[in-house]
C-alpha cells in the first residue's frame, strides 16, 4: 500500500468504557447478569412510580430528573394536550393515515408520522428554530424584535400555513397562560403574534410548543421531544381509525386532475 | 385574489414532471417513457440523477456516482448509521426499518449526508475567494478558524486523519476521463495547505461535493442526490445481526451501564 497524505492515521482519542446515565439504574439478578431484578428511574422504583404517578409526572421525571410540583405537572399536562393532535390535514398525520390505509405494518405508522413531523415547515425542526428565536428575543419588546420575514414566516414558529393567520395555536396559547406561574415566553409569543398579524402572520403550533417549553424550563432539544411525544397521540389515533378501512377510503386523484408536464430532462 | 388562492389551485390537482397513465400503460418522467426509453438502456444511477436533479447525465457520471456509493458505505457496524442496521437486525425489525433508521442516522451534523449542503456552500465560497485573488493562507485564517478551533466543512473526519477513500475516487475520476475543475482545484489547494498546517486533509464528502460542483450541480441538488450514500453497509449489518441470535449484537450486562443518578428514594407528592 502506497502511503500518501490521504492515508488514514488514527487519532489519539479515548472512548468511554461504559455508557453512563443518571436516568436508569438496573440491579441485576443473581442468576443472570443480563436480567434486572429491580429498576429505578432517578432513584424511584418503578413500582412506586406506577403506584403514585401520572404519565405526565413520568415525562417530567425522565426529562428533568424530578417529579413535578403540582403546578409544573398541570402546566406540562396542559401543554401536552394543546399539542396532542394537529389533525388529519397535517402532512405527518396524513402520511401515517396513508400508510395505515395502504396496509403498512402497524409498527411503522407512528415512526412514519414522526419522520414527517420533522420538518422546517410546521414540524420539529421549526420548534427547535422557534425556541432559539424566542429565547433570543423574549427580553425585547415584540414590536422592536427584528425578524427575518420570508414569504410565509415572520420568524420560525410565527407565520402562516395557508395565507392568513392561524387561530387555534393563538387561542391555545391564551388558554395555557393560566396553567403557568410565569408564562413569560408564551405571553411574549402572543404579543409578537399580535404585532405581526397585519402581515397575515400569527403564532403557529411550532411556536407554541417552543414557547411552552421555555416556560417549562426545558431546553431546545426537550422542546422538540415534547412536541413529538404529544403529537404522537394524534398521529397514531388517526392512523388507527383509518386502518380498518380499504385503500379506497383515501381520495385518489384522477388522471384528469393529474397533469404530466412534458418537460425534457436538462 | 384571496390569500389562500395558491393552495386552492392545488387542492384537487397535481402537476408533476412524471406519472403513470394507466390507460396508456405508460409511465412518464420528464418527457421520457420510463418503460420504453429508460428500462434496459439507462442505469439506476442515471435515473437517480434524473429524479434528484432533473438532469439525465451521461453514463460515465452515473458510473462515477456508483463508485461513490461503494466508497461511502462499508459493512462495519461500529459506524453509527450501520449500527442502526445491526440494532434492527438484533431486535428483528424488518430490513426496511433498519435501513430507513440507518439512513436517518446519517442525517447528522457530524458525518454522512447531513453536512453536504454546508460543504458545498463552503467550497463555492473557497473557489470564489481564490478566483478573486485571495491566497489559501488568508482564506484559511478568515474562514477556517472559529475561535480557538479549526473548522473546515468537508475536511477532517471522526476517528482518523486522512481519508483512504480519496485516492480510489481520484483514480475512478481519471479512468472516466474527468479532469479537475475549479472547485476541485481550489479544494485540493486548501487540502494541501491544511495538511501542512494541521495534518488534516479533505474528506470523501468534500471530494464528492467539489467534483459535483464542477459538474454544475447546486448544493441543494447535491444533498438530494446523495441522500442514500450510506445505504450499502446498513444492509450488510442488518443481515448479519438478523441472522445471529436475538439481542446478540453487543449485549449489555446491567452493570455495563454506569449509573450516576440519585440514590434510591420514595415518591412524595405535594
Amino acid at each position: 500500500m502506497v502511503i500518501s497524505k490521504f492515508s488514514p492515521s488514527a487519532r489519539e482519542e479515548s472512548f468511554s468504557e461504559k455508557i453512563e446515565t443518571s436516568i436508569v439504574n438496573e440491579v441485576s439478578s443473581s442468576e443472570n447478569p443480563y436480567v434486572a431484578k429491580e429498576v429505578q428511574w432517578f432513584g424511584y422504583s418503578l413500582e412506586d412510580l406506577i403506584q403514585n404517578c401520572t404519565f405526565t409526572d413520568i415525562i417530567h421525571l425522565l426529562f428533568c430528573g424530578e417529579i413535578p410540583t403540582k403546578e409544573a405537572a398541570l402546566s406540562l399536562n396542559a401543554t401536552l394536550i394543546a399539542l396532542a393532535n394537529p389533525g388529519p390535514r397535517h402532512p405527518a398525520v396524513r402520511g401515517a393515515m396513508a400508510a395505515a390505509a395502504s396496509k403498512t405494518l402497524v409498527a411503522h405508522w407512528l415512526a412514519i408520522g414522526l419522520n414527517l413531523l420533522s420538518g422546517h415547515e410546521n414540524g420539529a425542526t421549526e420548534v427547535l428554530k422557534s425556541y432559539q428565536f424566542i429565547k433570543k428575543h423574549m427580553e425585547v419588546a415584540p414590536n422592536e424584535t427584528p425578524h427575518p420575514s420570508t414569504q410565509n414566516r415572520a420568524a420560525p414558529g410565527f407565520g402562516h400555513l395557508y395565507g392568513t393567520p392561524e387561530h387555534i395555536p393563538y387561542k391555545s396559547a391564551k388558554k395555557l397562560i393560566s396553567f403557568f406561574s410565569d408564562p413569560k415566553a408564551i405571553k411574549w409569543s402572543i404579543s409578537f403574534s399580535d404585532h405581526i398579524k397585519e402581515n397575515n402572520f400569527s403564532l403557529l403550533n411550532t411556536g407554541l410548543a417552543a414557547a411552552a417549553a421555555i416556560d417549562l424550563n426545558l431546553d431546545k432539544y426537550q422542546a422538540v421531544g415534547i412536541f413529538q411525544i404529544s403529537t404522537a397521540i394524534g398521529i397514531f389515533s388517526h392512523a388507527k381509525e383509518i386502518s380498518e378501512q380499504s385503500i379506497n377510503s383515501l381520495p385518489w386523484v384522477s388522471d384528469e386532475n393529474y397533469t404530466i408536464l412534458k418537460t425534457q430532462s436538462k | 385574489m384571496k390569500e389562500y388562492q395558491p393552495w386552492e389551485a392545488r387542492r384537487k390537482h397535481i402537476t408533476s414532471v412524471g406519472g403513470w397513465r394507466q390507460k396508456e400503460g405508460v409511465v412518464y418522467n420528464r418527457g421520457l417513457s420510463m418503460l420504453h426509453d429508460c428500462v434496459g438502456t439507462k442505469s439506476w444511477f442515471q435515473i437517480l440523477f434524473l429524479n434528484s436533479t432533473g438532469r439525465m447525465p451521461e453514463r460515465r457520471l452515473a458510473e462515477w456516482l456508483e463508485a461513490v456509493f461503494i466508497c461511502t458505505s462499508w459493512p462495519d457496524s461500529r459506524i453509527w448509521c450501520n449500527t442502526m442496521g445491526a440494532f434492527g437486525g438484533t431486535s428483528r425489525t424488518s430490513s426496511v426499518t433498519a435501513v430507513a433508521s440507518g439512513l436517518l442516522a446519517s442525517d447528522s451534523l457530524m458525518y454522512g449526508v447531513g453536512p453536504l449542503k454546508l460543504v458545498a456552500e463552503f467550497i463555492i465560497t473557497l473557489k470564489s475567494n481564490l478566483a478573486q485573488g485571495a491566497t489559501v493562507d488568508l482564506f484559511f485564517e478568515k474562514y477556517c478558524i472559529k475561535g480557538e478551533k479549526i473548522f473546515i466543512p468537508g475536511f477532517a473526519r471522526p476517528l482518523s486523519r486522512g481519508d483512504e477513500r480519496i485516492e480510489p475516487m481520484i483514480n475512478v475520476s481519471h479512468k472516466l476521463n474527468y479532469k479537475d475543475g475549479p472547485h476541485m482545484i481550489s479544494a485540493m489547494k486548501l487540502s494541501d495547505y491544511s495538511y501542512t498546517k494541521t495534518g488534516e486533509t479533505i474528506n470523501i464528502g468534500g471530494y464528492i461535493v467539489a467534483f459535483l460542483l464542477d459538474q454544475d450541480f447546486t448544493p441543494t441538488e447535491i444533498s438530494r442526490l446523495l441522500s442514500l450514500i450510506v445505504n450499502g453497509g446498513i444492509h450488510s449489518c442488518f443481515s448479519e445481526a438478523a441472522d445471529d441470535i436475538p439481542n446478540g449484537y453487543l449485549p449489555l450486562h446491567c452493570k455495563d451501564i454506569k449509573y450516576k443518578g440519585p440514590k434510591p428514594r420514595k415518591v412524595t407528592k405535594e
